[in-house]
């Protein structure tokens, strides 16, 4: 039995293969641009090479091949969409280009919003000429307000069907409140544009706000067809070699999804790149007792961190693409532009030495990697700090340019009067300061305490840097975790993903909460989420985690509260309030909350669930074990801290015994990453081939 | 004037302070700071920071500043402050120099430097400034726009010594005063409005003061939201306050003290910088208000004059109405909007960092008129208008003055800041729970940018004064709101076929801004308390660029809206729907709207940018394209010629463009300089002038043709040839004399000799030309 997960990146497929016995497998293609299913395919006879079986017999074996896939974020990116039409009511096709007046800012960092000179709003997703308004009308009650007559039905009908459109969003005012007409339309477009996508607005996202409800239809219709192309050729590629179990999605909440979902939700996948890291981090956690992690995740052009609080994933309402905005429940990561490939520069406006969040990226990359770039880069930084070997980058598949690195960074120094080590210590400490200075905002501005945290630290740049970043924010304990995996952590991810369903509704119920009506409510969507859950061939009878979403009357912003199992009786309400308050004081300080009237805007039920539990096999420690066997080097390291070489020794990863611990100032290299331990740390080996750095 | 105003040689003498006291009249810092004895200010620096810590501390003072927002925005029970951003942060050195302020409402800005100032002075010594004090403060003589802006003031000390303050101000839906929403249009004076409170401390060894607290709220119709938001305040305050006493203990006083007067030093560096290529001279702006109350119906002419010599600018008000009814502004709002321009245009990569600009910035207003009003002037009405109208004034004066400056100055120049938001506040019935609820709707927040000289303006891209402001959802206020939106649209630049016209026409568009209408719903009535209304153009095109739209209000009370509905249909636009249009008083009292009564408004688009004539045809074909124009507007206005196959005919175009251009010239009474000889250019000014050295001195001339448009001294609009059009005549522009009792005109300054466009203004027809662009002299 086998679990894989692959993981479709810009530059590299990541695959991963978990078996029976709970052996890890790993590896790294390069992704395929032309067609993605290609590069999953070629993963799996790597990972089938590595195993020692063909890749039938493996894929016979496998009971959940998870796969992530970026073929629709990309669609919206790159703007490789179809012909779309978007029906909306009349007086309000506008909204989608009126984007609530924060098109040109959404999602940008607060540093740039201020600038308006160089920041715009981005292209339409619909051209303003494909908006076809209907007369119809539903109030916020759900009562109709005007009839959509046949004659209006079939005017419209017939303009779409002259567009001549490949994908068709329908987004009416309050149509999740009363689905009636958007269905009318779905029914009579099926008919009359048989090979288009079409979507509704109420089954898309059935949430308060049609501008954003609108960008999720649209969106979803977009890449309706890309998405299901793709997964149909995947899947039946995938069967054709033998797959004996489910070929499963991953999204953007935190968990997979069947194709079928995929096919019909196709805006899950979108988001979910970051995703496959976090649920195996969830996973890494659960098997060490960690109930509260940050995740960190630092690759070549940003910098992303994320939370596990009380065993869950942290997640948001929505997601930003393009500077649309839309409602979804997303794995709540922030991401700045600090990565290894981030430039650092002197700004002439502030005057200031600035790292990112411009990035060299892939290409032309920093300069060491001899590709043409010119720029210094955090990457080049480490490189003549010395903490990064030249011979031993990518597993020794690529060397990297010293001299072009201190070239770089040289003339940087010299526009500050600092020499070419005193600048790369410099650009660390900039980079590793922003870095912390983002992770500390998403723990302290939710109302958590960094202290009582562990930090997750993967992505090829991250272990070079956590021990830094962590520093000023008293963590308990920094992980790179299962060690080399580190670098493919989101395979691992998918590989170990559990079926998600959410149902959600939106609605306004004043306290005192009527426990009819919340159970009225709670009885409708907890038949809707097993529904789906069953139809997926899952458990029977799963845990369902049901919450409220509370704020103070007039608020925008809201608090999540856990609602118990069972029917809600005449105390739970004023309990509800009472745990609202202590999540409001606990999130926005002593003293914050008032006797202003709460009210309840949505209720949400989730539904997990594995079909089988992937684990991960744990080694054996060994008494008395130790690293000297993989002492490799001595080398000499420029510190920032200290601003001096010293002889440090730097240590083969793969070889250091489980059990086995190296004291700071150390280095251990890995074939895929490089882990700094500073002084006063010291980083051991676990039985899961993590590394676990400890701050005395 | 008399002998006790003082004037900017006074500046650091007591007669300043004497008279600016911030009782009887609005306070004006001096650049001398009266600390009381016993208060010990920080002021220890750091000789040497290293770049590496520079550029950390930089980094989470910044973020120090944005998490005091984060806090704010995500606690506030008001819709006007969550989505509107109708609120600001502030971190400001120990006495009161601005580090970085945030990125929400950006004419706050006058608010938090006199605040903070005023308060060491008056309140340094009793009752004292201490560790764990904050202090409430909405006295707009002080410094606020209008008492609904609540400032809370804390200062963070070092031991003893004063180091730093964390400041916000935060928009307060309902404070008292005879109206809900506290925005008194019907005011005699302050008396009739919210009391206004001096800073006051209502924290007290970190602990609320029940008794300041419970002063505070009583006056407030909405008492619980109201203390939420102090809260949140306070909250967002400490949170502020313990960011920077983490890193004064991390790096050291001196340090963190030091990294923020270089942040301020590379500010003012890159502000010199900026400003260094316009020559010496004087640029204004002056637009007129209707009404300074119901049944007024004069036009009141507001001015703004900025005057540059070396690296200083000095900003007056010379020319503006006496203070009247409710078109005043106090110093801090006037100041607020000069900011918010300088920012957006000056110093747009300083994340905030205003200090720097602010050092080489003089004021020098006078008391007792519109924009420097007197106690006990009523001014609770200005954060509807009189504030935006204060960046827009200081946005007119500085594009000018950009315009003589080199490209990096130019390049900032924006049409943006006359945007007006369609503001107006609703009072009605809960539809789910009757409970009472005042609806401050934010839909203007929509906004728009205008063009600059290397782009079209952004549709519907919110406003350059608020940068992270945001307009709600249609379902948002229909949710909590008894209300139902017949339409939100854009607003057309397309002359033929829809009542909302824009114009916004020229080399680059503007932007075009929404018009909506609603009908109430679930309820019996809604009273529309407050709307913005106007008839005299204000929205103006730069440099040749035409005019954007007006703001109004209208409505129709015994409309068929409900009969249109059973028949299957919803009107899209004022005129489609029946019954009695009644067209709204500029500054009138509250409408009561019942369940037939259907209400309709705008939210204003921005002017163009440049001569229209000017604009590429590809760019015309585009708005044709995108519905933003019609084939008449591209014909008439843009001058384009299309072939059989709908293509435009460029060389036709280009001949068409000519005879369009001399077409404007006919009939006027026109006496020429003639050409500049031998000139040698040495400038620019606006966007069709150029400076000249010439034998006859330095003149304007036409860059087209070189016309001689006179000395730079002299005002170039009197060489200029004037094409007069009343603005009863511009299609699709309401008759001003609906408002007021004076004719008003459009006056284009166009080249006599080639007929491009220079600029343009909108006055009563007895005031003469604006003398707007003076260099040296």
């Amino acid at each position: 039995m086998h679990y894989i997960g692959i993981d479709t990146g810009g530059t590299f497929t990541d695959g991963v293969l978990v078996d029976e016995q709970g052996g890890l497998f790993t590896t790294k293609v390069a992704t395929t641009p032309e067609d993605p299913s290609l590069g999953v395919s070629r993963c799996v006879e790597k990972l089938s090479e590595l195993a020692g079986v063909d890749s039938s017999t493996i894929l016979g074996d496998t009971v959940q091949l998870a796969h992530g896939t970026t073929i629709g974020t990309n669609a919206v990116v790159e703007r490789k969409g179809p012909r779309i039409a978007l029906i909306a009511t009349r007086g309000h096709g506008d909204a989608i280009l009126m984007m609530r007046g924060t098109g040109r800012s959404e999602g940008l960092s607060p540093e740039t919003v201020f600038n308006i000179l160089e920041t715009d709003k981005p292209e339409p997703l619909v051209p303003p000429q494909m908006i076809f308004e209907v007369d119809e009308r539903v109030d916020c009650l759900g009562a109709i307000v005007v009839d959509l007559f046949d004659a209006e039905l079939e005017r419209v009908v017939a303009d779409v069907v002259a567009a001549d459109v490949d994908a068709i969003a329908i987004a009416l005012l309050w149509s999740f409140r009363n689905p009636e007409h958007e269905i009318e339309l779905l029914e009579r477009l099926t008919e009359a544009c048989p090979n288009a996508f079409i979507c509704c607005s109420h089954q898309v996202s059935p949430t308060v706000g049609e501008y954003e409800r609108t960008v999720a239809t649209v969106i979803n219709a977009y890449v309706g067809k890309t998405t299901s192309l793709y997964l149909d050729g995947l899947d039946s590629r995938l069967k054709d070699g033998g797959l004996a179990g489910d070929l499963l999605i991953l999204q953007c909440g935190g968990g997979v999804i069947p194709v079928a979902d995929a096919r019909r939700l196709p805006l899950l996948t979108i988001g979910s790149g970051p995703v496959g890291g976090m649920i195996g981090s969830a996973d890494l956690a659960q098997r060490l007792e960690l109930d509260n992690v940050i995740v960190t995740d630092m690759g070549g052009t940003s910098f992303e961190v994320g939370l596990i609080v009380d065993g869950s994933l942290s997640v948001r309402d929505f997601n930003v693409i393009h500077q649309y905005k839309y409602w979804v429940p997303q794995v709540d990561l922030v991401s700045m532009g600090s990565g290894g490939g981030s430039i650092a520069w002197l700004d002439p406006g502030t005057g200031s030495l600035r790292v990112g969040p411009q990035s060299a990226a892939a290409v032309p990359g920093p300069a060491c990697y001899s590709r043409g770039g010119i720029l210094p880069t955090v990457t080049d930084a480490n490189l003549v700090l010395g903490l990064l070997r030249p011979e031993a980058f990518l597993g020794g598949e690529m060397s990297l340019d010293v001299a072009l690195a201190r070239e770089a960074v040289g003339k940087l120094g010299d526009q500050l009067g600092l020499t070419c080590e005193e600048t790369a210590a410099a650009i660390r400490q900039i980079v590793d300061a922003q870095m912390g200075g983002l992770t500390r905002q998403q723990t302290l501005t939710r109302g958590h305490d960094p202290r009582d945290f562990t930090l997750f630290a993967y992505g090829g740049a991250a272990p070079l840097h956590a021990a830094a970043y962590s520093e000023d924010l008293g963590v308990k304990e920094v992980i790179i975790p299962a060690g080399n995996a580190a670098s493919v952590w989101s395979a691992f991810g998918a590989a170990v993903s559990e079926l998600l369903e959410v149902v959600e509704t939106d609605t306004l119920v004043p306290s005192p909460f009527p426990p009819e009506r919340l159970n009225a409510l709670f009885s409708d969507i907890e038949e809707e989420v097993l529904e789906r859950h069953r139809s997926q061939g899952a458990e029977e009878d799963p845990t369902i985690t049901r919450i409220v979403k509370m704020r103070y009357r007039g608020q925008m912003n809201r608090v999540e509260v856990a609602v118990g199992p069972g029917q809600i009786s005449a105390d739970d309400p004023a309990k509800m309030v009472a745990a609202f308050t202590a999540e409001y004081e606990r999130l926005f300080g002593q003293g914050s909350s008032t006797n202003q009237p709460v009210e309840i805007t949505t209720v949400r039920c989730t539904v997990r669930g594995r079909q089988r539990d992937a684990v991960l096999a744990a080694a054996e420690l060994k008494p008395g074990a130790t690293a000297d066997s993989a002492l490799s080097a001595e080398h000499p390291v420029y510190w920032p801290e200290s601003k001096e070489y010293s002889a440090t020794p730097f240590y083969d990863g793969l070889a250091i015994e489980f059990g086995a611990s190296v004291s700071g100032r150390a280095i251990i290299t890995l074939p895929f990453t490089t882990i700094v331990v500073p002084a006063n740390w010291t980083a051991s080996r676990d039985r899961w081939g993590s590394f676990r750095l400890v701050n005395h | 004037m008399s002998s006790n105003v003082p004037t900017l040689d006074d500046l650091r003498d007591e007669k300043w302070n004497d008279y600016w006291d911030g009782v009887a009249r609005s306070y004006i810092p001096s650049p001398v700071l009266r600390v009381p004895e016993g208060l010990k200010l920080h002021t220890d620096v750091a000789d040497t920071i290293d770049p590496a810590t520079f550029e950390v501390i930089r980094f989470g003072l910044f973020n120090t500043n944005f998490e005091h927002n984060d806090v704010i925005q995500r606690t506030s029970a008001s819709p006007i402050v969550v989505i509107t951003r109708d609120f600001n942060t502030c971190l400001l050195t120990e006495d009161g120099e601005f580090v970085y302020f945030g990125s929400s409402l950006q004419y706050m800005a006058g608010q938090m430097d006199t605040s903070v100032r005023w308060c060491i002075e008056n309140r340094g010594d009793e009752p004292g400034i201490h560790d764990g004090d904050m202090f409430l403060s909405n006295d707009p003589w002080v410094g606020c726009a209008h008492q609904q802006d609540v400032g809370l003031l804390c200062p963070v000390f070092h031991g003893d010594e004063l180091f730093c303050w964390v400041t916000s101000t935060m928009h307060q839906t309902d404070i008292g005063g005879s109206t809900p929403g506290s925005f008194c249009v019907d005011a005699k004076d302050v008396y009739d409005e919210p009391s206004p409170m001096p800073p006051i401390k209502i924290v007290e060894n970190d602990k609320i003061r029940r008794d300041v607290e419970g002063l505070y709220l009583r006056a407030s119709r909405l008492p619980d939201t109201v203390a939420l938001d102090l809260r949140g305040q306070i909250n967002g305050a400490r949170a502020a306050r313990n960011r920077v006493t983490g890193l004064i203990e991390r790096y050291g006083a001196d340090v963190v003290k030091g990294s923020m007067k270089r942040i301020l030093d590379n500010a003012e560096r890159s502000f010199v910088e900026r400003i260094s290529s316009i020559p010496d001279g004087e640029w204004s702006e002056r637009l007129y208000q209707e009404a300074a109350f119901d049944g007024d119906r004069r036009a009141h002419p507001i001015c703004l004059t900025v005057k540059k010599e070396g690296d200083i600018l000095t900003f007056s008000n010379e020319g503006t109405v006496l203070s009247e009814g409710i078109l005043n502004l106090t110093f801090a709002g006037w100041q607020g909007g000069i900011l918010a321009a300088i920012h957006a245009m000056l110093a747009y990569d300083q994340m905030g960092c205003l200090g720097g600009a602010q050092r080489h910035i003089r004021y020098n207003p006078t008391a007792g008129t519109a924009t420097c009003a007197e106690h006990p002037s009523s001014v609770s009405a200005a954060g509807t208008y009189n504030t935006c109208f204060a960046v827009g004034m200081a946005n007119g004066a500085l594009v000018r003055m950009l315009s003589c400056g080199d490209q990096e100055a130019r390049k900032a120049i924006t049409a943006s800041a006359w945007t007006l938001p369609g503001w107006c506040f609703a009072v009605a019935e809960d539809q789910h729970d009757g409970s009472f609820v005042v609806c401050p709707m934010c839909d203007g927040m929509a906004g728009a940018i205008g063009p600059y000289e290397s782009r079209d303006g952004i549709d519907t891209a919110g406003f350059y004064h608020i940068p992270t402001g945001q307009a709600n959802n249609v379902e948002d206020y229909e949710q909590i709101w008894p209300m139902l939106y017949l339409y939100r649209r854009f607003e057309t630049q397309a002359l033929e076929g829809d009542s909302a016209l824009a114009w916004g026409w020229g080399t680059r568009r503007g932007g075009r801004s929404f018009v909506a209408g609603l009908v109430p719903w679930n309820t019996e009535q809604i009273s529309m308390e407050l709307h913005t209304e106007e008839a005299i153009p204000k929205q103006m095109g730069l440099f040749g660029g035409y005019l954007g739209s007006v703001n109004f209000h209208r409505y129709k009370p015994d409309s068929d809206v409900r009969e249109q509905f059973a028949n299957g249909s919803i009107p899209v636009n004022f005129g489609e729907v029946g019954g009695e249009a009644i067209y709204t008083s500029p500054k009138g009292l509250r409408y009561p709207l019942t369940s037939a009564g259907m209400w309709e408004w705008n939210s204003t688009s921005t002017g163009g940018y440049g001569d229209p004539l000017g604009r590429a045809t590809a760019d015309v074909a585009g708005d044709l394209d995108g519905g933003i124009i019609d084939r008449y507007t591209a014909e008439a206005v843009y001058g384009c010629v299309f072939a059989a196959d709908g293509s435009v005919d460029e060389g036709a175009t280009q001949t068409r463009r000519k005879e369009m251009a001399q077409g404007r010239l006919a009939g006027l009474n026109i006496s020429s300089l003639g050409k500049v000889e031998n000139g040698t250019s040495v400038g620019r000014a606006l966007e069709h002038l150029k400076i000249v050295d010439s034998a006859e001195g330095r003149l304007f001339a036409c860059d087209s043709c070189d016309e001689n448009l006179g000395s730079t001294t002299e005002n170039y609009k009197q060489k200029a040839a004037v094409v007069l059009t009343p603005v009863k005549d511009l299609p699709g522009f309401r008759d001003p004399a609906m408002h007021v009792d004076v004719l008003v005109e459009y006056r284009q300054f166009c080249c006599p000799g080639c007929g491009v466009i220079f600029d343009s203004e909108i006055a009563p027809s007895e005031d003469a030309f604006l003398h707007d662009v003076r260099i040296g002299g």
